[in-house]
Order: structure tokens, then C-alpha cells, then sequence
């Protein structure tokens, strides 16, 4: 199935996204319950951070003392002071209320004032692009080049331990993600109708940029606002932790280096536990938000969530209308009643009957073109022959390869099947090949995971099968990206017959390749089947293609066969008002390629 | 390549240069007399200006700057006041240190966090994936003092397994040279910071690995090698493979951290290393130190930066030829 496919199936029956009235990510975010839970945590804290003097059961630098007169040092926790007491009989409860204050307001400050600049910096680069693009963007670079805590030190040292260093520190040091993020989302969103028509009618750029673009990007910066409240509050903690915050300040970080350097750690353990604890916490919770939110910005921009495609080797509903095995041994491949229908992923979504119960048989050496517009089910269908479907299909009818039952047979014997027995040319070639291997070691890899050669022959084979297809059996050392789109498609056809398979299925071969290269990979695979009497399936939406060397045909549409039978008869004497339909436009592509001088290939 | 290599050794000349201008001016802007940040404040008033002198402070700042900067090239840095010698000489001892802490920490990192990476990326959503992705997202939300400190308090205060910090026992026989670090009382004191540091620093890795793995899993050419009949295990291998190339682009932002957490954890457990160095300058107003680890500590963030950069390419052919 390929992605157009993928997305038609998934897409079934969702609303499609305008831009101009994007569902508000908010909204969506809190649908998700982590969000919720973070959400409220949050919220508490700050209703916490507000009213602590009420909440804080004493004055957090009170010297308390016990019953008996005594300063009550180091008290473990109990009753009274349910996180115990520091070394100068200050309740640690308390401190931890009222530290809250400064630890939220000092974050929030230094993150508001980031995601400002960066924001702006995001804003400017990306709309106004070449030149001053590329001077902001160096500098986000520079700014990623230097490491914070050691810098954010050196600045405190320099200029002072106030409140004010400290947020204009961590804002200037912490605004360069922002900026990356903010710019590439401007790149997207200038491409939209609605901007460019606001540049047409005239709208000055500041406008453009502030009236228009900017709306759009504040969802992404607020999102990375709440994410960067989080690290700020945690720059500052590590920050105040070291000693660094103004001497008379109260927050989480100063009562842990209270804490470490009283040198009192051996006996009092609650002194630095409690304050880390609240930190913990409030950075999960803001992590869950940002987390939440960025999912839910995610999923409105790209509408399948991309669920993991395993396969399936549960074997299908047998129920065959073909009495004993005798029929279904006499024909390489047979196939009955197959169909496919995609489970729904999620609840208000409808499966999907992506093919309804067709059959066909296929003979040694024989070539069967399957020719159907985009959404037939063409492809799933040869996929459920090569046990390629992913986890969300269920398939039923029976399936049967050289007599046997190929959804019977277990996972080990299906790997050993595969390439010797059923090779495959899948549809994109340039996603098909890994990218940072070299094609002839692919090619290599592929012969010795199935015969036992030496590496030396196997590059021999390799070697032949590329020269076969006209490609240089030099630039097998080549990578994929070094070849061209038919070279790549061509060695995919060397891959596959390298270990002359039996059945040889592809999948949209000639997609997207100019008309000369079109019948080069035809003929390619009509000189496999010549010299190696394997069968070959070839999937295509073009009928005038697949016409000229296929000896059958099946015609689908909506997954079902329109029509299926001898190449001849079928063009000549097509019997269904779809093939006709099919061969009407297919004539008039078909007059363009022949003779074409120019060489402009057929509407793909 | 060649081309490549010498752009990108470029642009790693170009940014340090921009670090140590910012740097010049920088020590420049503290308020007050600036020749007191490099002369240091208890000195009298006529020793003061016949080392002003020497240190060429009376003269014009492009001067200045220019001296700055072939000194710093020749790695002289100045004379630390509290050490009373080179910064230099104090600086490659600290740097030593640190990067005893700081690379096998990067190394656990990564090694463990490509394995468990793919490790729950070939069975995502299983239990093990869950305990595992959540064990090391709730490191990850802990500050890295606290959880340091708790250790500390823990491990070494309360259950008495490690020493308490520090590199040395005191008194111990001082072993010199590189041969110190392989004794085993430096060992023991090591065991304790570089578990916190790598547990603290296998999050990223293991989280990027186990994303792209999944995604790379779904590519279409490891859905081909489900067709070419490969196992299971190979087409781990492959998208493993695969999966690498963001983990190195990894490497800048991960190193840039380490020392950023190498600060806190030398801190806590009073390992004598370039973290801790600069806390200490900066607390001593120590300013030739400061400046002198600053920098040091931005080279080598750069550096580092440079050296990932030009393995991805390595490892990536689609960039080599670019």
C-alpha cells in the first residue's frame, strides 16, 4: 500500500484541516488525561506559590524552639514539622511553601523573556530569509556552541548575584531552541494561500509578518514557553544550588545548598530530600502540559499518528469453494476469495474494505498486469500475496504458492520462501534501498542471507544480475543516492531475479520515470521472465504500460475485479464500461508515447 | 571531503575565535577597575601599576586585545591568584580530571542507551519498554543535584560503600602521572559520580535511538527486508545502523550537557575537575581562572562539536558529497 493509500484509508471519514480555523491544540491537548493530571499539579503549585505565607505553618526563617527552650536543630520529621527542621531550627515545610514563590517567578520570568527573543528572532529570520536568515540562524548556532552552566556562571560572577542577572542569563541562553523552531514553522506557514494572498493585496511586511504569520506560530511558542518554564526553573535551581542566587533568597535550590553545605547531611537526609522532591514534581508536571501539547500540535499537522506496522502471520478464514488440493497444485499461484478490510485504529474511525474477495491464478512464466487508479486495492492485494500487510489487516480467502498454503506456512519457512522462491520490486525504489550501504552490498547481503557462497561469488552474481540490467557492475560500490531514479529501480529488478525466483511481483515499477527509462525497466523484466521462466505480477495504474507485455490482465476498482482476461480480448473487446473507460484514456496516452519526439512522458 | 573538512575546521576556527573576543570584553565589563580583574584586589597601589605595566593594561585596548589574543594562542592565560601559577598549568591538571569523569560517563551514555534504545524499540509498548522508557524519563525529570546529593547521602554518608567525595583518600600515597587514575582508590571515589553522570545522561540516547528505530522500522526499505526474507534480528541490525546517524548528531548537544552536569556532580562529590574549578574562581574572584576555564571549557564544547559533525559525514554518505 503506498502512502497515498495509507492516508486515503486513515483519512476515511476525517475532517480535512484548514489552516485558517485550525482546531485550537489546546483543547486538544486536554482531551489527553497525563495533560489533565499535569495540568492540575501545576495549577495547585501556583495556587500554593500565591497564597504561601497563608498556607506556610511558620515563618520559614523563624529559629524555632522546642518545649524545653531548646533551638530545635535538625529536628526528623514528625507531626509538628512534617519535613523535619534544618540546622538553625527552621521549619523546612515552610521553606519549601514559601520557596516555591521565587522558584516559579524567577522560571516563568526567564522563560517568557526566551521565548521572546526567540520567537522574534524565529519570526524575522524566517519570513525575511536569504541574508539576515543566515546571520540569526549562525548566531543561534554560536549560541548552541556554548555550554550554559559554565557560561551562566561566568556571567553571575561578572556581573553579580541579583534576581535580575539571573533571568536576563538564563532568558539570553535559552532562547536559540525556540528560535529554530519558531523560524521553521514560519518557513511553512509563508507558503500558505491565505499569507500570500495578504502580500498580494498589498499588506506592508510588518503586517504580513505580525497580523498574519505570527498567530499561527503562537500555539508552537507557548507550547515551548511551558516547556522552557521548566528548564529555566531548573537552570535557576541548579544555579541557586551552587550558591549563586542573591544571599537573602528563598527557593528549592537555596535550601538544598543550605542543606549541602551545613555539612550536615549524614544525620539529617529530609534537609535535601523534601526540596528536590517539589522540584520533581513540578518538573513533571509541566512536563506532562508541554509533552501533551506538543502531541496534540503534532497530530493536527499530520493526520495519521503513524501506528507501528508489524506483520501478520495469522493465518486467514479458510473457506474455499475449490474441492481437494488437486487444482491448486497445477498452477503456481492460485488465489481465492482473498480480501482485506484495515481495522479501524480508533473508535470513530470505519474499517476499511480495501479488497472484497477476488481470485486469480497465475502459471510459470507467465506475466499478469493488474491496472487500477490509486485506491483500487491493487496493491494491498499483491501485498497479502507477499505477506506484506501490516498488523491493522485482517485477511481471509486462501492464498496458495507452489502448492502450498502460504498463510499456513510458519515464519522461518516464509523468510526461506522469500527471494529464492517470491522476489519483490516494491514501489519507491529511492526509500527502498538503505541509504548508507552501497548498493552492490545490498545486493550481496540479499544472496548470502539465502545461499551458502563465499562473499566472492556472491559478488560474481551480483556483478552479472547488474550487468544484465544495464547498469555498470563498477558503480555497485556506488550508494543509492548516487544513482539515478530508473538505475535505482533497475537494481531493485537485479536484486530480484539475482536468485531466480519463481514469482518476481511489482509494484508500480516504472512510477515517476520518463518514458524511455519506462520501457528499458519493461523490458527488463520481460527478459527475466524469458530467461528464467519466473512469473511476473506487475502493478500499474497505466494501462497502455502494462498492455504492451503483460499476456493477462485484471482490471480493479474499489477492490474489486472489474474485469480480468487474455490481453487481447480485453483491449479489443473489453466487456465492462470501466476498461473502456480505462482504454479510452489509455489510447490517448498511448498515441503520445509511441513516436513522441519530444519524449514528455504520459499523465502519470 | 577535503573540501568539506576544511569548511567545517573553518567554521570551528571562526566560533572560537568569536568565544574568546566575547570573552576579552566580557572580563572587560566587570564593574569597577578593570585592571583589578586581572591583577587581583590585595596589592598596593605602586606594585598595582608596575604590573599594570607588565601586563600592558596602560595601553590602548586594541592593544591589548591583539596581546590577548597571541598570548591565548601560545595557551598562556595568566597567572591565577589564588594558585600563584599559570592558569595553564592549573588548567591541565583539572582537565585531566574531568575528562576521566566526563568520557566514560558519555561512553556508558551512549552505549546503553543505543542498546536499551533498540532494545525496547523492537517491542514498543511492552511492559518492558514502559518500565524501562519511565525508570529513565523519571532520572530525567530529577535535578541532577538532587539526585547526586540523595546519592551521596545514601551511598556514601549513611551506608558507608564509597568514600565521601573527593578523588583521594587523604593521606593515601600519591601516585603520579596518568598512572593515578587506574589506582584503586581513585577508582573507588570515580564509581559513584560516574553512575549518577551516565544514568543522568542516558535519557537522551536512549529516547533518540528508540524514536528513530521505530520510525526506521516503518521505513519502506526495512519493510523490503521483510520481503528479502531476512530476520528479524538483521533488520534490527539494519535500522540500528540507520539509527546511528541521529544519535552522533546527538553527540554536541549530549557533550554540551555532560559538562554543564559535570559541573554539579564535581561539585557534590568534590571532584577536583574544571566544573568545580570555575565554581571555585568564581567564588575566590579568581578572575584569570575564570576566564582561563571558561574558555577552555567552550573549546572543548566546540571541539567536541566539530568532531561529531565530521564523523556524521562519515557515517552518512548522502552528506559526504554535499
Amino acid at each position: 500500500m503506498n502512502q497515498q493509500e495509507k492516508r486515503n484509508v486513515r483519512g476515511a471519514g476525517k475532517v480535512s484541516i484548514d489552516l485558517h480555523r485550525r482546531p485550537n491544540p489546546f483543547r486538544v491537548a486536554l482531551r489527553d488525561n497525563s495533560v489533565k493530571v499535569g495540568l492540575a499539579i501545576f495549577g495547585l503549585i501556583v495556587v500554593v506559590a500565591i497564597f504561601a505565607p497563608v498556607i506556610a505553618p511558620y515563618d520559614p526563617q523563624e529559629r524555632l524552639r522546642t518545649a524545653d527552650g531548646e533551638i530545635a536543630r535538625l529536628l526528623p520529621p514528625q507531626w509538628d514539622h512534617w519535613m523535619g527542621t534544618t540546622n538553625f531550627g527552621r521549619d523546612i515545610f515552610s521553606q519549601v511553601i514559601v520557596g516555591t514563590r521565587r522558584t516559579i517567578s524567577v522560571g516563568a520570568a526567564a522563560a517568557f523573556m526566551a521565548v521572546f527573543i526567540g520567537a522574534n528572532v524565529g519570526l524575522i529570520a524566517g519570513f525575511r530569509g536569504g541574508r539576515v536568515d543566515n546571520l540569526l540562524m549562525r548566531m543561534t548556532d554560536a549560541a548552541y556552541a556554548l555550554p550554559f552552566l559554565p557560561f551562566a556562571i561566568v556571567l553571575v560572577g561578572i556581573f553579580g548575584r541579583t534576581d535580575l542577572i539571573l533571568v536576563a542569563v538564563i532568558g539570553l541562553l535559552f532562547w536559540r531552541t525556540t528560535a529554530r523552531v519558531i523560524r521553521s514553522q514560519v518557513l511553512t506557514t509563508k507558503e500558505r494561500t491565505f499569507v500570500k494572498a495578504a502580500i498580494a493585496g498589498g499588506a506592508s511586511p510588518r503586517r504580513v509578518l505580525y497580523a498574519h504569520i505570527a498567530p499561527n506560530v503562537v500555539a508552537l511558542a507557548l507550547v515551548y514557553a511551558m516547556l522552557l518554564i521548566a528548564e529555566a526553573v531548573m537552570a535557576d535551581a541548579s544555579l541557586s544550588f551552587l550558591g549563586f542566587a542573591p544571599p537573602d533568597s528563598l527557593s528549592w535550590g537555596t535550601i538544598m545548598f543550605d542543606a549541602f553545605t551545613s555539612q550536615r547531611m549524614r544525620q539529617a537526609w529530609w534537609w535535601p530530600m523534601f526540596p528536590g522532591l517539589a522540584l520533581m514534581v513540578f518538573m513533571y508536571s509541566v512536563y506532562q502540559v508541554g509533552r501533551g501539547m506538543q502531541r496534540a500540535l503534532k497530530q493536527m499537522d499530520i493526520p495519521d499518528i503513524g501506528a507501528s506496522a508489524r506483520l501478520d502471520s495469522r493465518a486467514p478464514e479458510r473457506r474455499s469453494p475449490l474441492a481437494g488440493g488437486s487444482t491448486r497444485t497445477d498452477h503456481l499461484v492460485v488465489v481465492e476469495y482473498l480480501a482485506v478490510t484495515y481495522r479501524p485504529r480508533t473508535p470513530d474511525e470505519e474499517p476499511v474494505r480495501a479488497v472484497k474477495g477476488i481470485s486469480l491464478r497465475l502459471d510459470p512464466g507467465e506475466m499478469l498486469g493488474i491496472v487500477g487508479e490509486s485506491g483500487s486495492g491493487k496493491t494491498t492485494a499483491v501485498r497479502a500475496l507477499l505477506r506484506l500487510l501490516p498488523a491493522t489487516a485482517d485477511v481471509s480467502g486462501a492464498i496458495w504458492f507452489e502448492g502450498r498454503d502460504l498463510y499456513g506456512v510458519g515464519d522461518r519457512e516464509m523468510r526461506s520462501l522469500r527471494w529464492e522462491h517470491l522476489a519483490f520490486v516494491p514501489q519507491s525504489a529511492m526509500n527502498s534501498l538503505d541509504p548508507v550501504q552501497r548498493v552492490g552490498n545490498q545486493i550481496v547481503e540479499a544472496i548470502r542471507v539465502h545461499r551458502q557462497v563465499t562473499r566472492r561469488q556472491a559478488r560474481q552474481m551480483c556483478a552479472a544480475a547488474l550487468e544484465q540490467v544495464g547498469i555498470n557492475p563498477a558503480r555497485g560500490r556506488h550508494y543509492p543516492h548516487q544513482y539515478s531514479g530508473g538505475m535505482r529501480q533497475r537494481a531493485l529488478i537485479a536484486m530480484a531475479k539475482v536468485l531466480e525466483p519463481t514469482l518476481l511481483v511489482a509494484d508500480e515499477p516504472t512510477t515517476g520515470l520518463d518514458v524511455v527509462v519506462q520501457d528499458q525497466i519493461m523490458a527488463d523484466l520481460d527478459r527475466v521472465r524469458e530467461e528464467l521462466g519466473t512469473a511476473i505480477i506487475i502493478v500499474s495504474h497505466d494501462l497502455a504500460l502494462v498492455s504492451e507485455t503483460c499476456s493477462t490482465l485484471i482490471v480493479m476498482k474499489d477492490g474489486d475485479v472489474v474485469e480480468a482476461g487474455p490481453t487481447d480480448r480485453l483491449v479489443t473487446d473489453p466487456r465492462d464500461p470501466y476498461t473502456r473507460l480505462l482504454l479510452e484514456s489509455a489510447h490517448g496516452s498511448a498515441a503520445l508515447r509511441s513516436p513522441s519526439p519530444s519524449g514528455s512522458g504520459p499523465g502519470g | 571531503m577535503t573540501p568539506y573538512l576544511t569548511k567545517r575546521l573553518g567554521v570551528m576556527v571562526f566560533t572560537l575565535w568569536i568565544v574568546v573576543t566575547v570573552t576579552f570584553f566580557l572580563f572587560r565589563a566587570v564593574p569597577g577597575d578593570p585592571s583589578l580583574v586581572l591583577i587581583g584586589p590585595e596589592i598596593e597601589a605602586s606594585a598595582a601599576d608596575s604590573i599594570r605595566e607588565s601586563f600592558g593594561l596602560d595601553r590602548s585596548l586594541g592593544v591589548q586585545y591583539w596581546s590577548y589574543l597571541t598570548n591565548a594562542l601560545q595557551g598562556d592565560l595568566g597567572m591565577s591568584f589564588r594558585y600563584r601559577v599559570p592558569v595553564s598549568t592549573v588548567l591541565s591538571e583539572k582537565l585531566a580530571n574531568t575528562a576521566v569523569l566526563v568520557l566514560p560517563a558519555m561512553l556508558v551514555a551512549f552505549g546503553l542507551g543505543a542498546l536499551l534504545g533498540s532494545l525496547t524499540a523492537s517491542r514498543p509498548n511492552s511492559r518492558l519498554d514502559r518500565l524501562i522508557t519511565q525508570l529513565f524519563l523519571s532520572i530525567k525529570s530529577a535535578p541532577s543535584f538532587w539526585l547526586a546529593t540523595m546519592a551521596l547521602v545514601i551511598f556514601s554518608l549513611s551506608l558507608g560503600l564509597t568514600p565521601s567525595g573527593g578523588m583521594t583518600t587523604p593521606g593515601a600515597p600519591r601516585v603520579e602521572g596518568f598512572e593515578r587514575f587506574f589506582s584503586g582508590d581513585v577508582l573507588s571515589h570515580l564509581i559513584l559520580p560516574l553512575v549518577i553522570l551516565a544514568a543522568i545522561f542516558t535519557v537522551e540516547p536512549l529516547m533518540t535511538m528508540r524514536t528513530s528505530m521505530i520510525e526506521i522500522l516503518n521505513d519502506d526499505f526495512l519493510e523490503f527486508g521483510h520481503a528479502k526474507g531476512f530476520s528479524r534480528s538483521r533488520i534490527t541490525l539494519h535500522a540500528a545502523r540507520n539509527s546511528l546517524l541521529p544519535m552522533v548528531s546527538l553527540v554536541p548537544s549530549i557533550a554540551g550537557h555532560l559538562i554543564a552536569g559535570s559541573v554539579i556532580i564535581e561539585i557534590v562529590f568534590s571532584w577536583p575537575g574544571m566544573g568545580r574549578e570555575i565554581v571555585d574562581a568564581v567564588n575566590r574572584f579568581d578572575y584569570p581562572m575564570m576566564q582561563g576555564t571558561f574558555m577552555a571549557i567552550a573549546a572543548l564544547a566546540i571541539l567536541v562539536n566539530a568532531v561529531a559533525d565530521i564523523v556524521y559525514t562519515y557515517l552518512d554518505p548522502r552528506v559526504r558529497l554535499t
